[in-house]
């Protein structure tokens, strides 16, 4: 097994060769810097560690992952990137390959003074350092997280999302990554979203790829402010063997609604950490996900929802479909602080295993520092219900179709809490 | 339409079906009755195309085609109805969706084109008077939350929607109310035609009063041990099953003597 030691090594050997001396505008190096520089300080982690136990980290440790220089010919992949917009919907697009926005194929035309929509690296040319500093990255629990201490460090370019107060999106903000190439590299896109005072918006992060190996570790970070409504979806379907290790994080101010979707089948290993902070009272958060596994893959969910102050509710639902010799992780940490009276949680996650060299690891954990609150947590795990399926193929009902059917059934009430109709569609279509 | 030759089928290591014989024709009704573990349901199971059961001997011919050769949705689209006896419930899919699945599987067996949303809910609507039918009923998940009642009248109503050759009612009295049996009596004599052909399993005679066989088959240890006309239900109702069972034993232990 390759070593994390190698790892950061050869990290730190790429770093030095594209970052050292790159006239980088000096936000982006000061990120750069303090990202490696805090990766050295914790490391990578290992097996050993618990909140790294079922992951599959040497296969990321054991490879040479290079930073994409500048994609050539980006305006011919019109017609590829067609194939990844949702269908029939207006949004405004933001597309990046490689890690890079590109000008050409984004599509974005909500605007106004305030309102402002595009990478990093262009806005902060236009305008200035973005306020980088004011964002989440220096939440406590983020810092030690090695691979966004990565996602720093290898940093090129993210979107950057900020709507202002009393502002109601129309349609859906989409943002694509497409990892392209023949190379063996790495993507770090950190995405910046800051959502005003109540406001409505709908953000769609969908992670692609089309070359064979690579790592794509993202970073989002949104916040909510007070009485907001945002409802949050991500669509991983990177190349089967792909590696993917994505972290958002979202922070809820008074009054705000948000609404999360992880839905994750592509990549051979892959790590979603998604962790809301309920920061103030009367917070609701609906964090959902739906991981689909086969072949090989791996797919390791930590979640973690803290309710910091009084009167906040939070419902998590993860159903998890494992087919093959795939295996899945799901670890759910809701954390009541002290302060967080009244707090109503309720958490679930659910399994199918569709064959018998599939494999789960479930694993709630509730820690509770208040003495008035109502949590509940609850896992099932089992197989496709045998009667179901006679039932349905004694009434004509083909053995595809009828399985199809069970497994839709299964995954509903996921796929049905998302507000975009044709990602709806697009999920049923996965299953 | 149908002829079972000495079915022998067993669960695991446990014999069932220890060689039955049964013929039926087209427009007939046949009952199936007999003691608790008898085979009764197992024998249903089987013609619908239950993988849990082993058939170690014997065949099926089903309008001139080796039944045991087909899947159960090939049978379903071969002609074949079976109303389970405990209806599964399958949360997340609606009745709907459910059944028009089912009908567009079977045409779709039988090279028909298949229903649109319209053509469909025409079909559906008329069986959903017969039966008193509730719209709410079928935007439900498949029988879940239903009461017995509600799961056996739905068994009648698919079976009226997919309209079979051969239906199977497996118990489908078990449970019901005398209203509810009425209504799921009546379903039954509605779908009754010179073409069709029912199989009726039961434990009780009283299912027999409101649909009429026209054969009495009573199933013990697997075997049909007694066959008669429909007056055969009331000397079971007046007598029980001990008698029978008493003289299949005093047979079965003389054959053995015999051995």
């Amino acid at each position: 097994m390759k070593s994390s030691r190698e790892f950061i090594d050869h990290i730190q050997n790429e770093y030095d060769k594209l970052y050292k001396s790159n006239s980088a505008p000096e936000w982006l190096t000061n990120v750069r810097a303090n990202g490696i520089a805090k990766l050295k300080e914790i490391g990578f982690p290992s097996n050993r560690n618990e909140e790294w136990r079922f992951f599959n980290l040497s296969s990321i440790y054991g490879n040479k992952f290079a930073i994409p220089g500048t994609t050539s010919n980006v305006s011919a992949m019109n017609s590829q990137i067609d194939n990844y917009k949702l269908n029939n919907t207006d949004a405004d697009m933001l597309v990046f390959i490689n890690g890079r926005m590109s000008e050409d194929l984004s599509d974005f035309k909500t605007g106004g003074k305030e309102l402002k929509m595009g990478s990093l690296s262009s806005l902060s040319a236009k305008e200035g350092p973005l306020p980088f500093d004011n964002t989440l990255i220096k939440h406590a629990e983020l810092e030690k997280n090695a691979f966004t201490a990565l996602n720093s460090a290898l940093l090129t370019d993210g979107a950057y999302i900020r709507i202002p107060d009393n502002t109601t999106l129309t349609k859906p903000i989409h943002i694509l990554y497409l990892t392209t190439g023949t190379d063996k590299v790495t993507v770090s896109p950190h995405n910046l979203v800051t959502i005003g005072e109540n406001c409505h918006a709908t953000i769609l992060e969908s992670y692609v790829g089309d070359c064979a190996d690579y790592f794509s570790n993202s970073v989002t970070e949104i916040m909510v402010d007070k009485n907001s409504i945002v409802n949050h979806y991500k669509l991983q379907k990177e190349s089967d063997s792909a590696h993917h290790v994505g972290t958002v994080y979202a922070y809820q101010h008074q009054g705000s609604q948000f609404t999360s979707c992880t839905i994750a089948c592509g990549s051979r290993v892959n790590r979603n950490n998604v962790h809301v902070f309920l920061g103030d009272e009367n917070t609701e958060c609906t964090l959902n996900g739906l991981y689909l596994g086969k072949g090989n893959q791996q797919i390791d969910n930590r979640t973690r929802i803290d309710h910091a102050k009084p009167n906040c509710r939070s419902w998590e639902v993860f159903k998890g479909i494992l087919d093959d010799k795939s295996s899945g992780v799901f670890n759910g940490k809701i954390y009541v602080h002290q302060d967080a009276q009244k707090t109503d949680a309720k958490q679930t996650n659910r399994v199918l295993l569709l064959s018998d060299d599939a494999k789960i690891n479930t694993k709630p954990e509730l820690e509770i520092f208040a003495d008035d609150v109502k949590c509940t947590h609850g896992a099932t795990i089992g197989q496709l219900d045998d009667e179901a399926m006679f039932y349905l193929r004694s009434r004509g009902i083909d053995y595809k179709s009828a399985y199809a059917m069970l497994t839709k059934a299964f995954a509903a009430d996921v796929i049905d809490g998302i507000t975009i109709e044709s990602l709806k569609e697009e999920v049923y279509k996965l299953l | 339409m149908l002829e079972i030759k000495n079915l022998w089928a067993r669960i695991e290591d446990k014999e069932i079906l220890r060689g039955i014989n049964l013929t039926i024709n087209k427009g007939e009704v046949h009952a199936i009755m007999g003691p608790n573990g008898s085979g009764k349901s197992t024998l249903a199971q089987i013609l619908a195309g239950r993988e849990t059961y082993e058939v170690t001997e014997g065949s099926i011919n089903f309008k001139g085609n080796d039944l045991l050769d087909m899947d159960p949705e090939i049978r379903a689209g071969e002609g074949i109805f079976m109303a389970f006896q405990y209806p599964v419930e399958i949360p997340g899919v609606s009745c709907t969706y459910f059944l028009k699945s089912a009908l567009n599987g079977i045409r779709d067996h039988k090279g028909q084109p298949p229903l649109d949303a319209m053509e469909f809910l025409s079909t559906i609507r008329e069986k959903m008077d017969i039966l008193g039918i509730d719209q709410s009923l079928i935007n439900r998940a498949v029988n879940e939350g239903f009461s017995g009642g509600e799961k056996k009248r739905n068994e009648i109503f698919q079976m009226q929607v997919l309209n079979p050759d051969l239906a199977i009612l497996d118990e489908t009295d078990s449970g019901l109310d005398i209203d509810a049996l009425k209504v799921v009596a009546s379903g039954v004599t509605q779908f009754k035609n010179p073409e069709k052909s029912v199989i009726v399993v039961t434990h009780y005679q009283r299912l027999l009063d409101y649909i009429t066989p026209d054969f009495i088959h009573v199933l013990y240890n697997g075997k049909i041990v007694k066959s008669g006309g429909k007056e055969l239900a009331h000397k079971l109702e007046d007598e029980g099953y001990d008698r029978i069972k008493n003289e299949a034993d005093s047979l079965q232990s003389a054959e053995e003597s015999t051995v």
